[in-house]
């Protein structure tokens, strides 16, 4: 089993001067992603730096015509809350539908972030609602902080603070789940509001985008049936043993069918 | 190393940890606190779930000081002076538990959830249950047990759900926690890695790593060089035989000249720590030419084929078993329509949540020499004793387990003693030697206790698994709807050793007709020798794959017929009087159509429709039947010997003991023992303790496999009970003035007449007279011949009818069971709750089978290597399960019992394809389901799929009668 140090973060300066010190160590928020790979030797940390003691990082808030949540606000408080609950309901629906209970009382939206893992579901919400990140240095708009599989834009010692999520009138986030494992083969978020439609979809492909074509389709009947007769088509989707490339390609109409009508009759 | 203080059920900790450890370590390893398990140490099985300020985690992934100054529960501190928690309760009474691994884990996160819902006083729902427990696995119970439970804690009145049965002896019958279950929510239940002996080393193993190759040279010098390491042994060091095997002895205990599969022994160390010993590991040197690799079953069998066994002497063919009945061409004749398909089933692994641990401790063993001692066994002080080697392992063969292991020891069987610990599952994968040699060999040779502990990883790699197979199978029968002819070719794939194979698949082919009266028969079953991990025993052994390739093609005839496919199957269904596939006249208990009757009947309640669509949903009914073996069979020697003790205890009045060593895997044989046992001398099952699979204190039970326990060791003890009681019964009579023969021995009486004494009373006249009140008896279970013989091939069979309710989400292929109706001929309900427990639990094993199991291999590497990728049902996938017990008694059973224990996995999976045909149109030939290949089906308007998730190509065509 690999040894780590395991350090307490006082404060976020003191998190970050801890990572500029030593670049191998890491940084933990819920560990839900990091923990099992450090159990599996896919990863091997000289020290773990728990941020949980920041509870500053925690919570949310109506700012103007946007949502901020904070990095370390666990799935279940996502589930629970009812700011966000009343701002943008399809948020808590996305994070009560999380992994387990294990999982969502521990994984946080920043962790979640920050791993970037191809299957998981805020991606897909932060890139569709066009959030930004705040980080202890600088705002990243979403569309400039999902960069690849595994892999985001933050630097070294750059730590999640917060993301702004602008209110938007109607959105809707339905997951196709693995028959075995739940995670999601394609999760698609449907988002509307004055700048238009937007669908970005997770789990199709080794890293979060947006369905452009099928939010042209969208653009002058937001409903489900103006997606008819339409065929999704992307060159890297995954073609794995849980799904081909073109039971990928598939899911993503219905899904998308699914959250435009969800999203609809939530008004 | 920093300073961790936290409050554990309340009480107040404070230690120094290393940065590195995590709270399940420091629950179990620092604190000595095994209440809470590991199943999997990778954050995928939720068996070591405790509450941290209320809220369920999974501990082995909680660094242990993000616990400082935090309340930890676990399931030590549940039950309050004495009294147990609503939910120990209610999964007691609700038989919520079975091997008892996972339950400590689903009980807290069961509490979890009780507490957040009745703080904020909201009722628990089902919906609430299977959010919260979506990951906490369990692989017995089959979740309705569980989901009952917890509403029953939840304050809600939810009795528990035990079918109907005939009416009830003194014990017999009764329905009762299996025995151990109170010690599973409490706990205190002790699984072989929950034992630490005083001065124990830690050991590890060098697998191959890969699935085929000539050792040129093993290197261990650097490995032994390393601080902390005391012993690596290879083959070179093996006192005695270095081969070990259930049925045939081929699989080396460390390879000396090659390599077979991926999980092949190489060489094992024991250290002062886990991770010294994995350390080692990496410092042994094993040079390897890599051969080419057989992995595919047909490929294996071709002239010129890369051999895995150069000196078997059919080359990579285990064996050709055959199935000859009737005149075929005439049966063919007869036929005016004839099904002919062709079918893949997958290789699945058991998925037991206790991985296998072994502790070997050497002949000599001084506690008190390490500054320790031994209270591990102090039931009596003799047993604690260790004046020879002994091997502490949760195995489903105590007895080939010591004599396999004094096999490479070198030394006599009776210088070695296996002792049973509890099992947290088996499923047939505890059945074939894996670390127990291994861990006794270190014990000798570092003369200190050595406990071997599988990682889930490793055991996903190493333990044999159910067989792949590819069936072709021809059924014909006339217009009016009888069978006449059934051809089929079996390929199962085998891996790279013996194991059980050859048991197995024979059991696939013989049962390849399903429960019908067919008069013509030709079956051919080829076991192939492959590169790829051994497979053996599980659950259901060989008909599980047979019973999906007959069930698919009766539903196909009964389509064909234009008969409805219940009738269809009542029309050929085995009864008493019908003649088997192998020749077998069955003169009792089949009572197959009356479970076709029950399912059928409650099928079609009101308003039945075989399918219909709600949106996008559409739904539909499909039904499948089954039958399996109970006992050995096949001429095998079917015995087990029982010892059964009746004293006087001052404080709890008569007590018996029954001794035998068979094997408690969680399917509740304590509780069968001890029915059998009070029935028989009128005594409490309370008052009967059972002691299993000890070697030097139990007479041996033979192996726990083919659903033997109930009937083989359940009338081994009840005649040994009744051996007792013919010693006392003179006594008694003495005492009555009165004859021997006429006593009954009634709710802790001897009976004659109107006349009675206690039995407690002539225990003490025992004693004055010093009578022996101790009788062991060696029980034969009726004779069978071998296959091709044409006779009695098994002593009984169990039956059953299952249908099933699948939904289809036609937009996605997503399949979902949502309710099952059952019906099980057992010959007597000897206990209807832990009966009830291994229905559903085998149901639900069988859906995973038909939906998300498939241990996958590419080229000999097993690609499904951590729990992650290998999915057994989660209680999402759980049904609504109606269950019926019926009950055609056996004339030899216990009390008219057979066996259970296999039979509800048997027909669920095709009962769920019939079911999607039906839904669909489209026909699934490969199991594991499909969805993308289902949808891609319903689509294009096809009529079958024939692709599995994780397969790449097309089922293969097979001749029948093989290529050879």
């Amino acid at each position: 089993m690999h040894a780590f140090e395991y350090q307490h973060a006082e404060t976020i300066e003191g998190a970050a001067e801890f990572l500029t010190q030593d670049n191998k160590a890491q940084l933990l928020a819920g560990g839900m992603t990091l923990l099992p790979a450090l159990k599996s030797s896919l990863v091997a940390p000289t020290a773990l730096i728990d941020l949980k003691g920041l509870i500053e990082l925690k919570g949310a808030c109506v700012d103007g015509d946007a949502l901020v949540i904070g990095a370390l606000t666990t799935h279940v408080e996502v589930a629970e809350s009812e700011v966000i609950n009343s701002a943008i309901p399809a948020l808590t629906r996305l994070a009560a539908n999380i992994g387990d209970a294990q999982v969502r009382n521990r994984g946080t939206l920043g962790g979640s972030l920050a791993s970037n893992d191809p299957s998981a579901d805020y991606p897909a919400a932060v890139l569709g609602l066009e959030a930004v990140i705040r980080t202890n240095r600088r705002d990243i708009p979403a569309a400039e902080f999902f960069t690849g599989k595994f892999e985001t834009a933050l630097q070294t010692d750059e730590i999640i603070l917060a993301v702004r999520f602008p209110i938007p009138e109607q959105a809707a986030y339905v997951k196709f789940p693995n028959p075995a494992s739940h995670f999601a083969i394609v999760g698609v978020m449907v988002v509307r509001d004055a700048r238009g439609p937007r669908i970005a979809v997770t789990g199709a492909s080794a890293c979060v985008f947006r369905a452009r074509e099928l939010e042209d389709a969208l653009r002058t009947d937001f409903n489900e049936h103006a997606l008819d007769g339409l065929k999704f088509h992307r060159e890297d989707l995954i073609d794995d043993l849980y799904a081909t490339a073109e039971y990928r390609a598939h899911l993503v109409m219905a899904m998308a069918r699914r959250a435009v009508a969800m999203a609809s009759t939530r008004g | 190393m920093s300073r961790l203080q936290m409050t554990v059920n309340g009480q107040e900790v404070d230690i120094n940890v290393d940065d590195s450890r995590y709270l399940s370590q420091v629950l179990r390893d620092d604190l000595r606190m095994t209440g809470t398990k590991i199943g999997c140490n990778e954050a995928e099985c939720g068996i070591c779930t405790v509450l941290v300020d209320g809220t369920p985690v999974v501990s082995c992934v909680y660094p242990a000081l993000k616990a400082n100054g935090r309340r930890i529960e676990t399931i030590e501190g549940l039950d309050q002076h004495g009294e147990l928690h609503p939910l120990q309760q209610a999964f007691l009474d609700h038989g919520a538990v079975q091997c008892g691994i996972c339950t400590p884990g689903v009980i807290m996160t069961a509490k979890g959830l009780l507490d957040q819902k009745s703080a904020v006083g909201e009722t628990v729902t089902e919906a609430d249950i299977k959010s919260a427990l979506k990951d906490s696995y369990c692989r017995c119970t089959g979740y309705q047990s569980i989901i009952n439970a917890i509403l029953q804690a939840s304050g809600q009145n939810v009795a528990p759900y035990i079918p109907a049965t005939q009416a009830a002896g003194q014990t017999v019958g009764q329905p009762r926690p299996n025995p151990n279950s109170l010690a599973k929510i409490t706990g205190k239940a002790r699984f072989t890695d929950d034992y630490n002996f005083p001065g124990m080393l830690y050991a590890r193993t060098k697998r191959a790593g890969i699935p085929h190759g000539r050792i040129l040279s093993i290197n261990t010098a650097a490995a032994r060089k390393l601080a902390g390491v005391h012993a690596v042994l290879t083959h070179a060091d093996i006192p005695g035989r270095n081969l070990h095997g259930v049925v045939v002895a081929d699989w080396p205990v460390l390879c000396a000249d090659k390599v077979r599969y991926v999980g092949d022994a190489v060489a094992i160390v024991a250290a002062d720590t886990p991770e010294i010993a994995e350390a080692a590991l990496e410092l042994i040197e094993v040079d390897y030419q890599v051969l080419p690799i057989v992995s595919d079953v047909i490929a294996a069998l071709r002239p010129n084929s890369t051999l895995v066994h150069e000196t078997h002497a059919e080359g990579n063919l285990l064996k050709h078993i055959k199935v000859r009945k009737g005149d075929l061409n005439a049966g063919f004749a007869a036929a005016d329509v004839v099904v002919d398909q062709t079918y893949r089933t997958p290789t699945t692994e058991h998925l037991f949540l206790e991985p296998e641990c072994s502790i070997g401790v050497p002949a000599g063993y001084n506690p008190t020499k390490f500054g320790g001692n031994c209270d591990l066994l102090a039931v009596r002080g003799e047993r604690a004793k260790h004046d020879k080697t002994t091997i502490y392992v949760g195995s489903q063969i105590p007895y080939t387990d010591r004599d396999q292991a004094a096999a490479a020891l070198g030394v006599p069987p009776d210088r070695v003693r296996v002792v049973a610990t509890l099992m947290g599952g088996g499923f047939g994968g505890k059945e074939d030697i894996v670390g127990q040699i291994h861990a006794a060999l270190l014990a000798e040779a570092c003369k200190r206790p050595v406990k071997m502990l599988y990682t889930r990883q490793e055991s996903l790699m190493v333990h044999p698994k159910r067989h792949a197979t590819i069936i072709r199978i021809r059924t014909g029968a006339t217009s009016e709807g009888k069978l006449t002819a059934v051809e089929a070719t079996l390929y199962g794939d085998g891996g790279a050793y013996a194991s059980l194979s050859d048991k197995v698949l024979t059991r696939a082919t013989t049962h390849a007709t399903g429960p019908y009266d067919v008069p013509h028969v030709n079956v051919d079953c080829f076991a192939v020798f492959t590169n790829n991990v051994p497979c053996g025993a599980f659950r259901g052994f060989g008909v599980t794959q047979s019973c999906f390739a007959v069930e698919s093609n009766m539903d196909m005839l009964a389509e064909k017929l234009g008969l409805d496919p219940v009738e269809f199957r009542r029309m050929n269904a085995l009864d008493v009087g019908s003649v088997t596939a192998t020749g077998q006249i069955l003169r009792e208990s089949a009572g197959l159509n009356e479970c076709i009757d029950k399912v059928d009947f409650d099928m079609r309640g009101q308003n039945f429709r075989w399918t219909w669509d709600e949106g996008h949903l559409r739904y539909a009914w499909g039904l499948a039947v089954g039958y399996k073996n109970t006992g050995l069979g096949g001429g095998a020697p079917d015995k087990a010997t029982a010892e059964v003790e009746v004293w006087l205890d001052r404080q709890k009045g008569p007590q018996a003991e029954v001794r035998i060593s068979s094997a408690e895997l969680g399917q509740g044989l304590p509780g069968v023992l001890a029915a059998c046992v009070g029935e028989e001398l009128g005594l409490p099952a309370e008052q009967v303790n059972v002691l299993l699979g000890d070697t030097d204190f139990c007479p041996d039970g033979g192996p726990t496999t083919a659903s033997r326990q109930s009937y083989v060791s359940g009338n081994a003890a009840r005649l040994a009970a009744r051996a007792v009681a013919a010693k006392l019964a003179p006594l008694a009579a003495g005492f009555l003035g009165c004859d021997a023969a006429t006593l009954e021995f009634i709710d802790g009486e001897i009976i004659a007449g109107e006349e009675s004494v206690s039995v407690a009373e002539v225990l003490t006249l025992a004693e004055a007279s010093a009578t022996s009140t101790v009788a062991q008896y060696e029980y034969w279970a009726p004779k069978t011949e071998p296959l091709g013989s044409g006779g009695d091939m098994h002593f009984a069979f169990g039956f059953c009818a299952q249908a099933v309710l699948c939904e289809i989400d036609m937009r996605t292929a997503e399949v979902n069971v949502r309710q099952v109706i059952a019906a099980h001929d057992v010959g007597r309900a000897l206990n209807p709750l832990t009966l009830e427990g291994q229905i559903e639990g085998g149901i639900v094993m069988c859906i995973g089978y038909a939906l998300t199991e498939h241990y996958i291999q590419e080229q000999g590497e097993p690609w499904t290597n951590v729990m992650a990728r290998y999915k057994t049902p989660s209680i999402v996938h759980a049904p609504k399960i109606i269950s019926h017990i019926v009950e055609h008694n056996t004339a030899d059973g216990p009390f008219g019992a057979k066996g259970v224990g296999e039979l509800p996995s048997i027909p669920t999976s095709p009962a769920i394809t019939n079911a999607i045909y039906r839904a669909t149109g489209v026909r699934v030939r490969s199991l594991p389901v499909d969805q993308d290949e289902l949808l891609k089906a319903i689509r294009t308007s096809a009529t079958e799929v024939e692709l599995a998730w994780g397969d790449r190509d097309p089922i293969p065509t097979i001749k029948f009668g093989g290529e050879r």
